[in-house]
């Protein structure tokens, strides 16, 4: 099990000692030239700068050969499917050979078992012939716990599509525990309304606001407990995730934006959700990058969308959907696949863009944060999950970008050319990537999952 | 409230049999010992005209506390359940008079589980759910004080007095959470209105509303029980809570005060009481939407709402077909339970309901927007679920139809069948150029390791071939080869069958459908899934609906005057 003698934040240090938490000034002048100050990116006042992580993912896999480095080490050259991140390629590390290989060994239809371990590197749970739960914790809940305290989205998750009726496991992915899933936000115009509503008022309404809440949410908290100690012991447990949600609620409504927040504009009323894809996308990511410049979050899950979800991406020139064209060579072909992903992976670095641009300390803000890009099953002729497509991105703590890097593993199906050609033999849990990332970000812990350590060769 | 997962783990082991399990044929297998062990065998329900009817013409349910008995079984689960987003809605409505469906717009979607929006293992509670809680409380708070109407419908005094404030608290708490407050919580919302809003009677009364539509008693269906019931392992419900789940149950949404006046009288304490207010209820405007809502979740209408084509593939789709097919499917089963018809009919219906752009996929002349009944008896090709633009939609892919689509919806949500999801390792089939993809799919349900459960559910969507992904009549498919249209349930019928009509003559026929809008009801009445605990239950209700027509309304009312209606489990959810 993980320790969590990490959870309490500065902020939340604060509010134990009666005050009303306040987004603390950064004093860019008492920075050097690294945002660091003691040795550590420190904010005025000697708190630290705050760290990020930020998990961003993408449906139904690439072609491997497509995607992985043909030499190891730096200087690659980019593969197709990667050509899109030319301009930050030196900020980002091509991972070659973690996976979770649940599909090698379980019952499934292979979404509803990639889906809930890919952040949570545990088997799914379900009952009467279905998976209905991640069987665990998902590192962003963790990091969320360690980090997040106090921010007005401890964890945030976003969606490009998440509504997948037919299946509803395959559109979560974040999980507090067994049976607790944690939802994505899919529209721009919720999203704004969460994150940014309310926060154009005076601080001195804000305050009031904040004080009337927490008078309510106290109320609603002593009456609830009361209820829960009448309950049974399975119902005793539901209330308790209530309460915990509430206890969160009461945190973030004081939350305040950082000073560096430029409130978004509100992107209004969008259409349906396939009308326009890359507008979505944009307008999503977006308000996702100012949700870390304002300090609204710090744990950032983004998913370009669900494996089975109906996503048709008719500007790239396909009338089939995404997940359709993935079962390829029968649904699409090899290419179509590779086609889809660069636009995938073109998002990321998108993302990589708007962080870059924002300044922070000395830097930008992509020099407090750590990034992903990952998927949840690799090619999609076998949809599995043994050695899965990861890049990890960022420069926190000083990490190092432009390598291919090959760790331990093994694949014997014949599908997997380019990854037989490095691995040699062994296994590197995708958990050792979810580890380095939490500890990256000042996550207090030791291992998670089946992890076997951390990613070495990262900070060197 | 978790079983141990049951996954299969060796298929090689498994045989379709196995793998084909009907959730109340699961309970059958347990039926033979809840038979043996029943304390008292005479007062079951063994043969079809057992029914008892009150002489003097008064609803009475056959049912007495033994037919919770499943030895060896356990209890029913009674979990938790959180008000659904609709049901949050309707009873804001109707408490106070706003417009509820404005604020559940922004609540996390909670998905479906085998076409149900209502299902406990739904119902997660995060920071996403307490945040519009909380905006939601706020927004209906400040609207209601807004709008002098709707004010005044609930503030008759000056609420800045404090007699005001209590009898204020008093008649909103009650509504809200569906039961008279105790002393101890009226004080704490007095002076949680007095501390918050100080001597403004607006703020007062807003904060009051505030607080309790935050609060977990109105979230969640608490059910603590009044004590124990005669069956072991249960506890009787008090009345409050028996008017709470037939309000739910009946209306979608909490009980008004009328009901909770009836409770409080005593008239809710006895089965009598319950067929009584429940029979009332069924009249109610609140019970049509219901009944709605239960149709449409029964036939996965939902995904006929969402549904999406390749416009090149199916140029006849647009979303008003689509809002047209639902409809037509709601009206057919309003019909049928005004009508007091046979559920097991809808899937022979010889009439259905179109305007001019469904006429048109059925081949049949309408004129205008409106939906008017439609004959259909003499086309062989129409009439039923099965025939239907709703059912052909709501299984097909973007750009064809979908045989294994088909053939599940047929098992599971007519038959209540329960099938598993595919073994590890599947690849699909590639198709070969110009083939269709039910061609395709019939090369990949040959191979030996697929053939055992494909043959359970392709031959059944093999038979509608002939039915486009909207619904029209065709005589070729989409590679443009001719379709024969021969079809088969296999274990039902096996001489095989023709077109939507005749397979629906045959699923009518089964026992499974027979049961199945039993297992169905109880499904949607009671948030989950039936459990082994529950197959003793189900038999005896679906004895007496059966011995009673198979109507809608036996269907409501057997399960709704059923001891499991009256109780919860005493362990809690186990």
């Amino acid at each position: 099990m993980i320790g969590k003698n990490s959870r309490m934040s500065r902020r939340a240090l604060l509010r134990g000692a009666g005050s009303i938490a306040i987004a603390l000034p950064v004093l860019e002048a008492m920075l050097d030239d690294r945002g660091l100050l003691c040795g550590e990116a420190h904010a005025f006042g000697g708190s630290p700068l705050p760290r990020r992580m930020v998990l961003f993912h993408f449906p139904n896999g690439v072609p491997m050969d497509d995607w992985t480095p043909s030499t190891t080490g730096a200087g690659w050259a980019l593969p197709p499917a990667l050509e899109s991140l030319a301009p930050f390629q030196d900020q980002v590390n091509v991972l070659t050979g973690l996976g979770n290989g649940f599909t090698s060994y379980l019952e499934g239809n292979k979404h509803d078992i990639t889906a809930p371990s890919h952040f949570t590197c545990v088997e799914p749970v379900g009952a009467g012939g279905q998976y209905s739960s991640a069987g665990g914790i998902s590192c962003d809940q963790l990091a969320a716990e360690a980090i997040g305290v106090g921010t007005k989205a401890p964890s945030l998750q976003v969606s490009l599509f998440a509504s997948h009726t037919a299946q509803p496991i395959v559109n979560r992915m974040s999980y507090k525990g067994v049976d607790e899933p944690v939802g994505f936000y899919e529209d721009p115009k919720t999203l704004f309304d969460f994150l940014f509503a309310g926060l154009d008022v005076d601080p001195d309404a804000a305050g009031a606001l904040a004080d009337r809440r927490r008078s309510v949410l106290d109320y609603v908290q002593g009456s609830t407990a009361d209820l829960q100690a009448r309950l049974g012991a399975a119902d005793q447990q539901r209330l308790e995730q209530h309460l915990e949600a509430i206890r969160e609620l009461e945190l973030s409504i004081a939350a305040l934006p950082s000073e560096q927040c430029t409130l978004p504009a509100d992107p209004g009323a969008v259409g349906a959700y396939d009308a326009d894809i890359e507008g979505r996308v944009e307008a999503l990511l977006g308000l996702s990058a100012m949700a870390i410049r304002c300090d609204l979050t710090r744990v950032l899950v983004f998913s370009m969308g669900c494996s089975s979800c109906p996503l048709t991406y008719d500007f790239l020139g396909f009338s089939d959907r995404d997940h359709a064209l993935s079962h390829w060579p029968s649904g699409g072909t090899r290419e179509d696949n590779t086609t889809m992903a660069r636009w995938k992976v073109g998002r990321f670095a998108r993302l990589l863009e708007l962080l870059d641009a924002m300044p922070e300390g000395d830097g930008t803000m992509l020099d407090h944060t750590v990034l992903s890009c990952t998927s949840e099953i690799a090619n999609g002729t076998a949809h599995d999950d043994v050695i899965l497509p990861a890049l990890v991105a960022g420069r926190v703590g000083g990490m190092q970008g432009g390598r291919h890097l090959v760790f331990p593993c093994d694949h014997s199906s014949p599908r997997h050319p380019s990854t037989a050609a490095y691995c040699g033999g062994g296994r590197t849990p995708l958990a050792n990537l979810w580890l380095t990332m939490m500890q990256a970000v000042g996550v207090e812990v030791g291992s998670f999952a089946d992890s076997t350590g951390t990613l070495e060769g990262l900070w060197v | 409230m978790r079983t141990t997962p049951a996954l299969p783990t060796e298929p090689g082991a498994t045989t379709p049999g196995a793998w084909l399990r009907s959730g109340l044929g699961l309970g059958l297998v347990a039926l033979a010992g809840c038979y043996r062990g029943a304390a008292d065998p005479s007062s079951m329900q063994t043969d079809t005209d057992g029914a008892e009817t009150g002489t003097d013409g008064e609803t009475e349910a056959p049912f007495d506390e033994d037919d919770l008995a499943c030895d060896g079984e356990g209890s029913s689960p009674f979990p938790l359940r959180r008000l659904t987003p609709r049901e949050y809605a309707r009873t804001v409505s109707m408490i106070f008079g706003v417009d509820g469906a404005a604020y559940v717009e922004q609540f996390p979607d909670e998905g479906t589980s085998e076409g149900f929006r209502n299902q406990v293992e739904l119902q997660g509670m995060t920071l996403a759910h307490v945040t519009e809680y909380l905006d939601a409380a706020e927004a209906i708070a400040a609207d209601v004080f807004a709008d002098p109407t709707l004010r005044d419908a609930i503030v008759t005094c000056d609420l800045s007095e404090s007699s005001c404030l209590e009898g204020y608290v008093e008649r909103i708490g009650r509504l809200v959470h569906r039961r008279p407050l105790g002393p101890d919580q009226v004080a704490a919302l007095q002076q949680l209105a007095i501390d918050v809003g100080g001597s403004d009677p607006a703020d007062r009364g807003r904060v009051v509303i505030e607080a309790l539509l935050q609060s977990s008693a109105f979230l969640y269906r608490v059910e603590e029980g009044a004590g124990p019931a005669s069956m072991p392992g249960y506890l009787a419900l008090d009345p409050y809570e028996v008017a709470t789940r037939l309000a739910f149950t009946l209306t979608g949404q909490g009980p008004d005060d009328d009901l909770l006046d009836l409770a409080a009288g005593g008239g809710l304490d006895d089965v009598d009481g319950i067929a009584a207010a429940a029979a009332e209820l069924m009249t109610t405007e609140a019970a049509r939407d219901n009944t709605r809502d239960f149709a449409h979740q029964w036939f996965r209408l939902s995904s006929v709402q969402s549904a999406s084509f390749d416009p090149a593939a199916v140029p006849a789709f647009t979303p008003t077909l689509a809002s047209a097919a639902v409809e037509e499917v709601l009206r057919l089963f309003e019909d049928f339970a005004a009508e007091g018809r046979p559920l097991v009919d809808l899937y022979r219906a010889e009439y259905g309901y179109a305007n001019a752009e469904l006429g048109a996929i059925y081949g049949v002349p309408v004129a205008g927007e409106q939906l008017q009944r439609v004959e259909l008896a003499d086309d062989p090709h129409r009439g039923g679920i099965f025939g239907s633009a709703a059912f052909a939609m709501g299984t097909a892919d973007y750009a064809g139809t979908n045989v294994v689509a088909r053939g599940v919806f047929v098992r599971t949500a007519a038959m209540c069948e329960t099938l598993p999801a595919p073994p590890p390792g599947v690849i699909p089939t590639d198709p070969e150029p110009g083939e269709s993809p039910a061609e395709t799919q019939r090369r990949h349900s040959e191979d030996p390791a697929c053939a055992p459960c494909h043959e359970l559910i392709d031959p059944i969507g093999f038979g509608l071939e002939n039915y486009s992904p909207v619904g029209i009549w065709r005589e070729v498919d989409e590679a443009g080869d001719p379709i024969d249209g021969e079809g088969r349930v296999l274990g039902v019928g096996d001489e095989g069958f023709t077109g939507a009509r005749e397979l629906g003559e045959l699923v009518a026929e089964s026992e499974q459908a027979q049961s199945c809008a039993v297992e169905t009801y109880f499904r949607f009445a009671f948030g989950r899934s039936p459990t082994a605990a529950d197959a003793c239950s189900l038999e005896s209700i679906a004895e007496v609906v059966a011995s009673e027509g198979g109507t809608y309304e036996s269907v409501v009312m057997s399960i709704v005057t059923h001891p499991l209606f009256a109780v919860r489990s005493e362990e809690g959810s186990e």
